[in-house]
């Protein structure tokens, strides 16, 4: 089995691995103290930027670009707001980092704060995790009475308070405009971009929105600085990927790996031990659902950003799901769209009318009722959502959908009923 | 100009304007749901995507959201645009049901004609379509949701625009509904508004449902008859024709099916903007009722006879010119209620001060303090608003003072909620505030009960120290005893005094307050808003209605006497001749035991009114008027703003307009020539009025805005009026107060007279308010009715040991001591307890038990 050095994960398994007294030795708040004494905020957000870190969320955007999009000259209250809505399907790496070890997301989001020059930082966790929002406040209890949070921390001169907020269990949240609303308390409907939340994000304000694994990643690029950083990974997706891998594997659970250190296929026969006995290889979704499958030709590819949009699908939030042959694709199809018919917000017409209708096209096909028309006209309801919706889920349903259509035609066209012939 | 290329032609944007703006605007159509020009951008309906191509990028983009870049290439026409929107409009109707037949909205439905033009003619979906419960939100409105696109146009209206928060979008994806929260009856003065900006049927009306097709309609231009805000409207009638069932003859008499069918709002963005409150939209079939007056008659040997025309004014004019021989004109006098168009208010001042030569003649209010004059012209040299309307979005701190917006002039809340986000500061300085304050003030200040007129001193004396001007007669009273007085604290008093600031308040307050206001503005370099509780109150001062003032910027050269003047000199028995225009002293002033012996004292009572009232039984002659809908005219807004309102429907019985009977009553006395056109009378104003002489007829001028004609749901803003105002000088006078601490009430039960949204002399006479109208009703706080034991009924006992059974509703937003009754008094008498001011004092004995 593969190896690699743990970065963010160095401290799991440790005992009391969440309290402060375990991250300050493993040296926690080590990058803040140097920051605080030695960087100004626009040093620091050159040395993100120049460490070439992506957003781990799904999208892959550079963080640092992200962060020098705030106005420097405005006199309205800027924010820092911590994604930890993990609601992607098959991803639950966020989770080890919040509830194992939550000092490394408020040092992150610390940092970033100082780096737009935000006071207040808000963590919008969801609701499935109750674990973590204990974890987190205590964390924050230790962190304000060491001194790492409120008035002139760390006597710098520096504000800054870090705020939990639970959502109520909606996918959607974790898009980051519709986060945004929902942390403002209004519905969770994403809103139309430009303008981008860092001109106006939370209530109208400059607001850098970066999910929970992005933001542990900064304090190691502050302590270390972009060249220890980009010894890991590759030259476009620097530094260590943290994968959650599920489905009928050996060893499911979350790796730390640098990106594009091995395969998906090393990934998935290595690292997670290969399938069950008695399980085949159906396909990987390398990047939780929204993320197309790859067929079990496609899988030869390094985990990286690009060589996986190379094969037409993403790295996404590196929720790994492998399928295995137990199920016809036609119902791994089925189950995808229920839930984005389940999740979608409702705002856009496509999303709100087109994915229940897949779902039913698709149940009609799963029951054997379906006909060849019926295939043709999954792939039309398909067309006439992508492209069209107001927020990626919508297409990413289409997608979803078509890719197991297309990819995996086969199987649908063995559920379909054949025309008698008269 | 910046260009970007739109369908192959190089076009010129502003900065800013977004794709669907551009294209309307040089006539390029773009189909639409939920954009509306008059609501926040939602970009949910996805029926505006076009596609754009901007630095190599290319894709499918909501014109509505999308802003114009310097180089883009828009394209609204290609295949794939035509598929995506033929797309969004086979997702919309999967679950949309085929009531088009039985729909109100049939024919004027945006889903309707979009598909008849753009989309599939036939349904792929072979499913079951969901099925959602009707919701009955309000008496007035029924919510069908399995109709309903979810464009979020309705919600977008309620809670952006008019600031409310009990109805909204519940639920997500398919399962997503729009609705009220909870079950309760909706809080809003503008539910309606939601009726016209849905794209389809989906919320429908009660005045309307199921009750015409749009093509059987005649629509009539309008103008509210409910308030002085004279918000603009259509009136959709019902015309002939093959399938109707109504029939217009006209000049005729009404047939049975002579009928409102609903009323829409009109655009015109100097006074309503393109809404209308409830009020307005669903109270008109006060015209059918059945207490109008259909006939004229004389009183003879104690009934009523029934006389032509003719006959009725040759005894009236007869017996007015004996009484003026006999007793002088000075015996002679006019109360009027201030409802009328100027024309008709013209000629009453005309007959009562040229031809009789009386100056008794007023329209405001019994108050006692209103015998000084005109406070308005004592101050500023006119008696007239110094701020239009519009100035509320101009102003930066606005300080509403004593008036119950949401019940009287409920539009006014709408511009303030604008005012407010926009960035203004807006202060509330009342007896007692409401949610619907709460909608629109930054700051809400509650004076005492009798508070009000120190209330009103403190600002003019805080405004005085501030700039260092000595008042006179205020000098006397510190600032500290008047805010004691007022219960008001100092500070916050001084945060609103602002300089610039915007005044706003009724023409019912008292005196000194109103004086106070006007002066304090003028101190500021402020200006004021008086908002006239007679729906025509400018028009009446302006027309000379008025004791003091000859038109509304020139003064009578001797005073005649005001309302509570006349009132008292009837008592005296000096007044012989009482000509009663559209007003019912009984039940629509305070101090009725005093009212009624007036009205018993005096001769000869001539009641001009369009409905049985308790004043018609005392009545010598009683002829019957015309309403707003039945007649032509003009109308003046608070504001001054001259505004013309088309008839609609043909007259009711032998019904008269006014202006034409008192100019017959005028010729026959002085044998001119009658006046036989409303539009000569006009004329006449326009060469008599001074403040008048600008204005032009007609009065209204239009404009097109450029919206396509498939998207019927805008056809409602596509013309936009503009209506021409009246100038008047101003010339800022010395002013000085009479003031002393009196002495106050301060133990007991305060009844306090207050106007309701529902409770006015029309909604009185429907059917169609009753769910809303607090009939019998008094409110008072509900911990002082938890404390007297009271369940929903009680006895008020007045000084004299008098007893009123009503009905007791609790308010919480009431201070505890005070019991709040409403105008007008035509379903209890308790105003034989209030004095004139509006205040009265009670003890509740006990309470009913069942």
């Amino acid at each position: 089995m593969v190896e690699f050095e743990r970065i963010l994960l160095r401290d799991i398994g440790k005992p009391n691995s969440w309290s402060l007294q375990t991250y300050e030795k493993g040296g926690g708040y080590k990058a803040l103290k140097k920051a605080l004494s030695t960087y100004s905020p626009d040093e620091v957000i050159e040395l993100v930027k120049s460490s070439g870190l992506r957003g781990r969320g799904g999208a892959g955007f550079p963080t640092g670009v992200k962060w020098s999009f705030v106005p420097k000259d405005t006199d309205k209250p800027k924010y820092v707001v911590a994604n930890a809505d993990e609601g992607e399907p098959g991803t639950f790496k966020d989770r080890v980092i919040l509830e194992e070890e939550p000092h490394m997301l408020i040092e992150g989001i610390i940092l970033a704060a100082y780096a737009i020059g935000a006071h207040e930082g808000y963590i919008y966790l969801r609701k499935e995790y109750p674990l973590a929002r204990e974890r987190l406040l205590n964390a924050i209890e230790e962190a304000r009475k060491a001194g790492f949070l409120g008035k002139n921390i760390l006597n710098s001169g520096f504000d800054i308070e870090i705020y939990v907020y639970i959502g109520a269990g909606a996918y959607i949240c974790g898009e980051e405009t519709a986060l945004l609303e929902s942390l403002e308390g209004r519905r969770g409907h994403p809103r139309k971009r430009p303008p981008f939340p860092a001109t106006h994000g939370l209530y109208s304000c400059p607001t850098v929105v970066n999910n929970v694994e992005t933001l542990s990643n900064v304090p190691f690029i502050v302590l270390h600085g972009p060249t220890w950083y980009r010894q890991f990974g590759t030259e476009k997706s620097p530094g260590t990927k943290l994968f959650s891998c599920s489905g009928a594997i050996k060893r499911p659970g979350v790796y730390e790996i640098p990106l594009g250190a091995i395969t998906l296929k090393q990934l998935v026969f290595d690292v997670c031990g290969g399938l069950k006995e008695g399980h085949e290889l159906f396909g990987v979704i390398p990047g939780g659902v929204s993320a197309p499958v790859l067929t079990p030709d496609e899988i030869d590819v390094p985990v990286d950003y690009e060589s996986i949009a190379a094969k037409g699908s993403m790295l996404g939030s590196g929720g790994v799901i492998v399928l295995d042959k137990s199920f016809s694709a036609v119902t791994y199809a089925r189950r995808a769209a229920e839930f984005y018919a389940e999740e979608s917000c409702g705002k856009c017409t496509p999303c709100r009318e087109g994915t229940p209708w897949l779902v039913k096209i698709l149940k009609k096909i799963e029951s054997g009722e379906g006909t060849e028309e019926d295939y043709n006209l999954l792939l039309d309801v398909v067309k006439a959502i992508r492209g069209k919706t107001f927020c990626p889920l919508g297409d990413s349903a289409a997608c979803v959908v078509e890719n197991f259509a297309t990819k995996y035609k086969e199987d649908f066209e063995a559920l379909l009923k054949k025309p008698v012939a008269v | 100009m910046p260009k970007f290329i739109l369908n192959g032609k190089e076009v010129e944007f502003k900065p800013g304007e977004t794709i669907l703006q551009v294209a309307w605007r040089l006539g390029v159509k773009i189909p639409v749901f939920c954009y509306h020009p008059h609501l926040p951008v939602y970009a949910g309906c996805r029926m505006c995507l076009v596609e754009v191509e901007l630095r190599g990028r290319k894709g499918l983009l909501p014109s509505c959201a999308t802003q114009v870049a310097e180089g883009m290439v828009v394209n609204t026409e290609t295949d794939e645009v035509r598929q995506a929107r033929k797309s969004q409009l086979e997702f919309l109707l999967l679950n949309h049901p085929l009531e088009c037949p039985t729909c109100d909205a049939g024919g004027e439905c945006d889903l309707q004609n979009l598909t008849f033009f753009l989309g599939p003619a036939e349904s792929r979906y072979t499913f079951k379509k969901h099925e959602k419960e009707l919701v009955e939100a309000h008496p007035y409105l029924k919510l069908y949701p399995n109709r309903c696109i979810l464009c979020n146009r309705c919600v977008s209206f309620y809670q952006e625009i008019s600031a409310n928060d009990d109805w909204g979008m519940f639920g997500r994806g398919h399962n997503m509904r729009v609705g009220p929260y909870r079950d309760k009856i909706l809080d809003s003065e503008f539910s309606g508004n939601m009726i016209e900006v849905c794209p389809l049927g989906a919320i429908t009306g009660r005045d309307y449902r199921f009750k015409s097709r749009p093509w059987e309609h005649k629509v009539f231009n309008s103008i509210s008859p409910h308030d002085s805000i004279g918000a603009n409207i259509k009136v959709y009638a019902r015309v002939g024709g093959k399938y109707s069932r109504g029939y217009i003859i006209e000049g005729g008499v009404r047939g049975e099916n002579h009928e409102i069918l609903r009323v829409n709002m009109r655009p015109n963005y100097d006074v309503n903007d393109p809404w209308i409150d409830d009020r307005t939209r669903f109270i008109h079939s006060y015209v059918n009722s059945s207490e109008r007056i259909t006939e004229p008659l004389i009183k003879r040997e104690g009934e009523f006879k029934e006389v032509v025309w003719d006959e009725v004014i040759s005894h009236v004019s007869g017996k007015l010119a004996e009484i003026k021989e006999k007793y002088g004109s000075e015996a002679i006098a006019g109360i009027a209620g201030g409802r009328g168009s100027n024309e008709s208010a013209f000629f009453f001042a005309k007959l009562l001060k040229d031809t009789i030569g009386t100056k008794n003649v007023d329209f405001r209010i019994p108050r006692r303090d209103f015998e000084q004059g005109d406070p308005l012209y004592e101050v500023l040299g006119s008696s007239a608003s110094t701020a239009k309307l519009n100035d509320i979005y101009n102003a930066k701190n606005i300080v509403v003072f004593g008036t119950e917006i949401k019940e009287t002039h409920p539009l006014v809340g709408l511009k303030l909620v604008k005012a407010r986000k926009s960035g203004a500061r807006v202060y509330y300085l009342g007896k007692w505030s409401s949610k619907a304050e709460r909608r629109w003030a930054s700051r809400i200040y509650n004076y005492n009960i009798n508070g009000e007129v120190e209330a009103a001193l403190s600002i003019l004396k805080i405004a005085g120290l501030k700039k260092e001007i000595q008042i006179e007669g205020l000098d006397k009273v510190s600032l500290e005893t008047l805010l004691e007085l007022a219960g008001l604290e100092k500070e916050y008093i001084e945060e609103l005094v602002k300089e610039g600031s915007l005044f706003i308040f009724d023409d019912n307050l008292p005196y000194d307050v109103q004086k106070a206001l006007s002066y304090a503005s003028t101190l500021l370099d402020g200006k004021i808003l008086v908002l006239r509780n007679a729906p025509n109150g400018q028009g009446f001062i302006d027309m000379g209605v008025s004791p003091v003032l000859s038109n509304g910027q020139s003064l009578e050269a001797e005073k005649g006497l005001s309302t509570y003047g006349i009132l008292k000199a009837a008592r005296e028995g000096k007044i012989k001749a009482l000509l009663l225009y559209n007003i019912d002293p009984i039940v629509e002033f305070p101090a009725r035991d005093e009212v009624l012996e007036a009205i018993k004292s005096v001769d000869f009572i001539v009641v001009f009114d369009s409905f049985w009232s308790e004043v018609t039984g005392y009545a010598d002659v009683v002829m019957p008027l015309t309403l707003s809908f039945e007649e032509d005219g003009s109308y003046t807004n608070t504001e001054g703003r001259v505004q013309w309102a088309e008839k609609a429907i043909p007259v009711y019985g032998m019904a008269r307009e006014a202006w034409r009977i008192f100019a017959s009553i005028v010729g026959y006395i002085t044998g001119e020539n009658r006046v036989n056109d409303v539009k000569d009378v006009t004329e006449m104003i326009i060469n008599s009025i001074e403040p008048y002489k600008k204005l032009k007829f007609p009065l209204e001028s239009k404009f097109k805005e450029p919206y396509p004609d498939n998207i019927p749901s805008l056809h409602n803003i596509k013309t936009v009026y503009k209506y021409p105002t009246a100038e008047y000088k101003l010339r800022p006078r010395e002013v000085s107060f009479k003031y002393e601490t009196g002495e106050k009430i301060t133990d007991g039960y305060v009844l306090v007279m207050s106007y309701h949204l529902y409770k006015t002399v029309y909604t009185l006479r429907t059917e169609d308010a009753a769910p809303l109208v607090p009939l019998k009703v008094v409110e008072m706080n509900p911990l002082t009715i938890r404390q007297e034991g009271i369940e929903d009924e009680a006895i008020l006992i007045g000084p004299r040991n008098e007893e009123y059974e009503v009905k007791v509703m609790p308010n919480r937003n009431l201070p505890k001591g005070v019991v709040r009754v409403f105008y007008p008094f035509l379903d209890y008498d308790l105003n034989s307890l209030l004095d004139y001011n509006g205040f009265g004092h009670v003890r509740i004995a006990q309470a009913v038990r069942r």
